[in-house]
């Protein structure tokens, strides 16, 4: 019974937490992916080997 | 063969130590700045905490301990710092000097020095926060080990940031989490002794004890690699 | 976009010819996409709340679902990054060198995650957002740590002396990760018994395979943000190790240009 109590609440921590982990984890690989372009752009094409 | 090897790393040691310690006797930089700021610090302790001296004799161990933390910062920086100026670096790599009696040399300089402020910080606390010692044998025993601790990672830590530009910001953040468990080890086994109750002290004494082996160990093994390119 | 290398799948997975995806690692990112999405679904809505036994957790074992995975992959991130830096001690090659400092950012993000979970937690269990517990505590130590190795890597200048310092420092962070944990748990078990344990609940059914399943995918979360990171690590040195080319390369034809016009003597002694 005390559970469905707590259930009104729990589910706004667990909102957060959802969107705390997949929030940051989007941010970082969207970061990661938007510089290594940068960065890809500075180097020619036969040194990024994994496109070979 | 190895005990020739043994003594000559042992040579190099004392070497190193007794140059740092005639460059101390030299400048006296420790008795005119490090044994103030340590003092300083427990004063400043004072206005945080309130004169109140319940508080500040139930935190007695851990404001010691801190202190000591902070003044241990700086005789890491100050180790070094007499060693980047002008080269003197390469001067320890390019002697011939065994690296390891070099590490062991540094640490036993900076424990030294930590000796001279604990002594003093025991009269400190003593005079100024009111504690009473107690447990002289624990007391004693848990400040040479979380010395020999505290002395062994810091000329670990402190040789890697030697030399950087940015040394003086990077040291505490990568010097400090680790030595972690030696506040907290060193703050237990002193409240222990406060308190007369040795028992689990001495767990904590042992601890401190296994950290310095430790951390004497890496440095032993790791300031050769550290040295070559710092 | 048509790239010079996708295969029959190009529409799919077609890459950006600068950056650094491959067809392998779009492959990954598919899977993790979805992945994700069945994951979200098992997490949030097709398994039970929990409700067996007196400290059931109730809808809040959802969050486990999350807070596990992610500080299973940073110790994971970690463990890399130490194993990498042994071989680069070893076989001194710029390749380990790079994978240590992709999977050591990668473990930082994680562990902050893993704080942010683990208060989120510990605030529905004990009312405040921080508390001494000795999981919490010695992660909050082992993010600070990392993130030292980090700045090291930034401090130093020179590739290879920053490849062996970021190395030893790799490996001595990994001791001491153990070293911490227990002095910390050490420490807060003498003052008192946390009052509401953080009970690791016997789940089991459908709840422990979602766990099961949101670890595994953790990993592969990692394995994809690697790919990535990694190759951004090697295309920087690289960029790095041209950049010094460059350099020198003017240095010596500026050098040249001068002892063309018989001009000074000191600029002679950069040329090799």
């Amino acid at each position: 019974m005390i559970a469905v109590l707590l259930a009104a609440g729990a589910w706004s921590y667990i909102t957060a937490a959802y969107v705390v982990v997949f929030g940051t984890l989007i941010a970082y690989a969207a970061w990661v992916i938007v510089r290594g372009r940068r960065i890809g752009r500075q180097l020619p094409p036969e040194d990024r080997r994994w496109s070979q | 063969m190895a005990e020739g090897a043994v003594g000559s790393v042992l040579r190099d040691a004392r070497l190193v130590a007794g140059k740092d310690l005639r460059l101390e006797w030299r400048t006296r930089v420790t008795v005119s700045q490090l044994l103030p700021f340590a003092l300083l610090v427990l004063v400043l302790f004072a206005f945080a905490l309130d004169p109140d001296r319940r508080i500040l004799g139930e935190a007695t161990p851990g404001l010691f301990w801190l202190a000591v933390l902070f003044s241990t910062l700086l005789a890491i920086q100050r180790a070094f710092a007499v060693e980047t100026v002008d080269g003197v670096v390469d001067a320890l790599r390019l002697s011939g000097l065994d690296p390891a009696g070099v590490f062991l040399g540094k640490a036993a300089g900076i424990a030294l020095h930590l000796l001279v402020v604990e002594v003093a910080l025991g009269v400190g606390v003593t005079v100024m926060y009111g504690t009473s010692p107690s447990g002289p044998l624990l007391l004693v025993a848990t400040a040479l080990a979380a010395t020999a601790g505290l002395a062994a990672a810091g000329a670990l830590y402190g040789v890697l940031a030697a030399g950087l530009r940015v040394r003086d910001t990077l040291l505490p953040i990568l010097w400090l989490p680790v030595v972690a468990p030696l506040l907290i080890g060193a703050t237990q086994a002193f409240a222990a002794a406060y308190e007369q109750a040795s028992g689990s002290g001495w767990r904590w004494c042992g601890l401190l004890a296994a950290f310095a082996s430790l951390y004497a160990a890496i440095g032993i093994f790791a300031f050769e690699p550290l040295l070559e390119e710092s | 976009m048509t790239s010079p290398t996708s295969g029959p799948s190009a529409g799919l997975f077609a890459v950006h010819p600068d950056g650094t995806a491959s067809h392998g690692s779009r492959v990954l990112g598919s899977v993790v996409l979805a992945s994700t999405a069945l994951f979200l679904v098992l997490a949030l809505v097709s398994s039970p709340p929990d409700t067996g036994g007196a400290d059931a957790m109730g809808e809040l074992v959802r969050i486990m679902y999350v807070h596990v995975p992610v500080a299973n992959a940073c110790y994971l991130a970690f463990f890399v990054t130490a194993f990498a830096s042994g071989m680069y001690l070893w076989k001194r090659t710029e390749g380990w060198d790079c994978l240590a400092a992709a999977s050591a950012e990668v473990g930082v993000v994680f562990t902050a995650l893993t704080l942010a979970t683990g208060s989120i937690w510990g605030h529905t269990t004990w009312g405040t957002w921080w508390e001494w517990d000795p999981r919490l505590t010695s992660t909050a130590l082992m993010f600070v740590m990392y993130l030292g190795y980090l700045a090291l890597r930034r401090a130093i200048i020179d590739p290879v002396s920053r490849a062996k310092q970021a190395a030893i420092l790799g490996l001595i962070s990994f001791v001491n990760v153990p070293i911490v944990h227990y002095s910390v748990e050490w420490w807060r078990s003498l003052h008192q018994q946390p009052t509401l344990t953080r009970a690791d609940p016997t789940i089991d059914g459908l709840k422990l395979f979602t766990l099961l399943f949101g670890i595994v995918l953790g990993v592969l979360v990692y394995a994809w943000l690697m790919l990535h990171r990694f190759r951004m690590q090697w295309a920087e040195a690289q960029v790095e190790a041209k950049g010094l080319d460059v350099a020198l390369a003017e240095r010596r034809a500026e050098a040249r240009a001068d002892g063309g016009l018989g001009g000074s003597l000191d600029a002679g002694g950069v040329r090799s």
